[in-house]
């Protein structure tokens, strides 16, 4: 049974456009022993049929039946991980190996701010309506936890 | 096929019968004259059959076709009446080519049939539309509008398109309008013209009792109408004003502030509302059996200006701010995040003027 484990550096689960994705891949019990791809890759949940994309690749070749890897990622500057009504944008890593079913994904958020960009259905506003909830959207982001 | 047919059942016969306005009116013996039935795995179709002599230059000629429309249909009444009015009276007329005296006809009118011909040209518009329609995304595909972002590839190859980074591209857009409503008034006429000409060819049918059931004529009938409002209120909006709208910026990215100009040609004073707002959209695809569902959401809708003042609403200018904390531009191969600039302009009792145009909105500029 193929085992793999894709941490980031120190844990890290959000990261802003543009930043270095550190991390480790360990496998094991890869059976038989090839090649093994990373994949940083986006794709869609929601209403619609899902789309995806693979944003960048990393081919570790020979990987061999066990091993690790340290790998590094240079988050990219769009889509942005979102939440919405119909549709979220999501993203992750995964392992895919030559033989084999890939790993699970680990998940991570890729937006400004370390977060991902939430919008709810909106009714009709004015301008000065939207600058008033960024404000209050900012203030609860600088309110202190409990 | 369709233009074949169209050609062979309308276009031909018609051509024909305005052709045979000369020609010389004969009198005929009636030979035979029998409705014959052509048996196939949709049903039975009839054709008149007859053989008729005439004289026409000292010669003599035996002539066969009873009208220029010569095909077999559904349709017998018609084709019973003629065949019994054609025994009747043996002793008839034809119509003789005198360039070609061999050629003759009984009956150089147009039948009800020949309006069966105008069916394909439903599909030949469609067909057409379609081709244009192809043409015209093969030739949008070759010339990218804006570079990609390393966004990456979807699993189909599909590339997802997120506005880029290449700031070569960014400069104002102008979009003019003023074609637009012709052009949706062209496509409609078209459309209600055939749909309505079909409808009433299918009630003159029903009307000599050879027709399709009434409830079925009063549905198509239904639509049709439908159709002609909707060309009604396209005809009215033919004499709206039509603006030209400039964007500072296209792509813009979130956080932005984008000036968006407006100049109307034609009375833009018969407003008595006019309001300019960003909307950002959830526009998702899937698929349910064999049909294709979209969805859509208004995630944001600001109203970016308005004015009642008569004064402002010929021309000017707006800024619009682009929220920082919003998703920006979208598409991927069924799902997609769509922001629009939209022009609102209200005519009391009149349809209202409403223009939109798409808006890229790129990530936040770093």
């Amino acid at each position: 049974m193929n085992g793999f484990e894709i941490l980031t550096q120190d844990g890290k689960a959000a990261f802003e456009p543009g930043e270095t994705i550190h991390g480790l891949l360990r496998w094991e019990g890869i059976t038989p022993p090839g090649s093994i791809e990373l994949r940083l890759f986006w794709h869609t949940r929601g209403k619609g049929t899902e789309d995806s994309g693979v944003a960048e690749r990393v081919p570790i070749p020979g990987a061999g039946p066990a091993g690790e890897y340290r790998f590094r990622f240079c988050a990219p500057s769009a889509p942005y991980s979102y939440e919405g009504k119909l549709l979220s944008i999501l993203w992750g890593i995964e392992a895919v190996p030559e033989h084999g079913e890939p790993s699970e994904p680990l998940m991570i958020i890729i937006g400004p701010g370390w977060s991902k960009v939430r919008m709810r259905p909106g009714k009709e506003r004015s301008m000065s309506n939207l600058v008033d909830e960024i404000f209050e959207e900012e203030n609860r982001a600088d309110e202190p936890p409990g | 096929m369709g233009t074949a047919f169209l050609f062979m059942v309308f276009i031909r016969p018609a051509i024909q019968t305005m052709a045979a306005r000369d020609w010389v009116e004969v009198p005929c013996r009636i030979e035979s004259a029998d409705v014959k039935t052509h048996s196939g795995s949709d049903g039975s179709t009839y054709s008149i059959e007859v053989r008729y002599i005439y004289e026409y230059g000292g010669k003599v000629y035996t002539g066969d076709c009873y009208a220029f429309h010569s095909m077999s249909s559904s349709s017998r009444g018609w084709r019973d009446k003629a065949v019994a009015r054609l025994r009747s009276s043996p002793k008839s007329v034809c119509f003789v080519n005198p360039a070609d005296p061999a050629e003759a006809v009984l009956d150089r009118g147009l039948s009800s049939d020949i309006g069966f011909g105008l069916i394909p040209l439903v599909f030949i518009l469609v067909g057409i539309c379609c081709m244009v329609a192809g043409v015209r995304a093969l030739i949008a595909k070759k010339e990218p509008v804006v570079p990609l972002s390393p966004g990456g590839a979807t699993a189909s190859g599909q590339a997802a398109w997120v506005p880029g980074p290449d700031k070569a591209l960014h400069g104002p857009l102008t979009v003019d309008t003023g074609g637009r409503a012709l052009k949706r008034f062209i496509g409609l006429s078209m459309v209600t013209l055939i749909w309505n000409g079909f409808v009433a060819f299918m009630a003159v049918m029903l009307a000599r009792g050879d027709g399709p059931p009434w409830f079925f004529i009063g549905l198509f009938g239904l639509v049709g109408l439908g159709l002609f409002v909707a060309l009604v209120y396209s005809t009215l909006a033919l004499a709206n004003p039509s603006a030209r709208i400039t964007l500072s910026q296209n792509p813009v990215p979130l956080g932005t502030n984008l000036r968006v100009a407006w100049q109307f040609s034609g009375n833009a004073r018969r407003f008595d509302h006019l309001a300019i707002r960003l909307t950002c959209e959830e526009v998702t695809s899937y698929r349910r059996g064999t049909n294709t569902i979209t969805e859509r959401a208004t995630m944001l809708d600001v109203v970016a200006m308005e004015t009642r003042a008569a004064w402002e609403m010929g021309s000017g200018e707006a800024a619009v701010a682009i929220p920082a904390h919003a998703m920006h531009s979208f598409k991927a191969g069924n799902n997609a995040i769509e922001w629009k600039i939209v022009l609102h302009g209200s005519i009391p009792r009149w349809p209202d003027v409403r223009e939109e145009i798409v808006l890229q909105v790129a990530p936040l500029e770093r």
